[in-house]
């Protein structure tokens, strides 16, 4: 099964608001093309959310841990997915449309059932 | 000495340094709103809020701490641990500490971590590493 979500600029948006960072390169298209990514980056927590709601489903995951490598930026209206993997499930990447690696992370303590 | 923003300048941000206790609300329209938004897969609507908000809960605490995430500053890492399972309609207590500030090729990495406690239990742990502009405004860092 592939988990994917589209990082559309409603998502940005709404991150901002409900995380209070307004930071430029997150809303303001004519600053965000200043920068070395020429356009404007969704805020890196919001890509991960597809997994962070996909595995644990609302269930807070009390007494487990998850550490995050943001590899790379996630453009407003690309996709990004992941696809568990049988063989190290605790262990993923979120990868953009392109294929290429933006986010790689693993969880510490059992994964709970889905469903 | 801040700079004109607001912010604290980086030779503020020593480490060790902890800033809080700040009360952080969760209220049931942040808990409606981001779960709707951001963990559609789960049911549950403004009673129970999804463990990934504690990103955006983070980035709140900075924000009160020293004004906010500056222009140009790049989230390189996260690391999240969960504790028990915030009330809603209750604040959260959180206190951030600056836990490394390393210069790497030139450029500044800080690393602050956030605890979130509520009735004196742990809710979570959040740390988050940025590489941190040496400026502060958009355009003038890369």
């Amino acid at each position: 099964m592939k988990y994917s979500l589209v990082i559309d600029n409603n998502l940005v948006l709404a991150f901002a608001e409900l995380s209070g960072d307004f930071n430029a390169i997150h809303i303001d298209e004519a600053a965000a093309r200043k920068t070395r990514f020429g356009q404007r980056i969704a805020h890196g927590p919001v890509p991960l959310t597809v997994v962070v709601g996909s595995v644990f489903r609302g269930r807070w995951p009390t007494g487990r841990e998850m550490t995050v490598k943001y590899v790379a930026p996630v453009a407003i209206g690309d996709e990004v997915s992941w696809t568990p993997n049988d063989i190290t499930p605790n262990k993923g990447e979120i990868v953009n449309s392109a294929g290429q690696v933006a986010i790689l992370f693993e969880i510490e303590g059992a994964l709970p059932e889905n469903g | 000495m801040s700079t004109p923003g607001g912010l604290l300048a980086l030779a503020e941000l020593s480490i060790g340094k902890r800033f809080g206790p700040h009360s952080v609300a969760v209220t049931r329209d942040f808990c409606a709103n981001w779960n709707a938004t951001f963990e559609p897969h789960a049911t549950n609507g403004s009673d129970v809020l999804g463990p990934g908000s504690v990103s955006a809960l983070i980035l709140r605490v900075a924000a009160l701490a020293y004004g906010r995430i500056p222009d140009g500053a790049i989230l390189a890492k996260q690391w999240i641990r969960w504790g028990q399972p915030p009330m809603v309609d209750r604040d959260l207590a959180a206190n951030l500490t600056i836990m490394a500030v390393e210069i790497k090729n030139g450029r500044p990495w800080v690393t602050f971590q956030v605890d979130f406690q509520q009735d004196e239990k742990d809710v979570a742990l959040v740390s988050m590493t940025w590489l941190w502009p040496t400026e502060t405004r958009l355009g003038e860092t890369r």
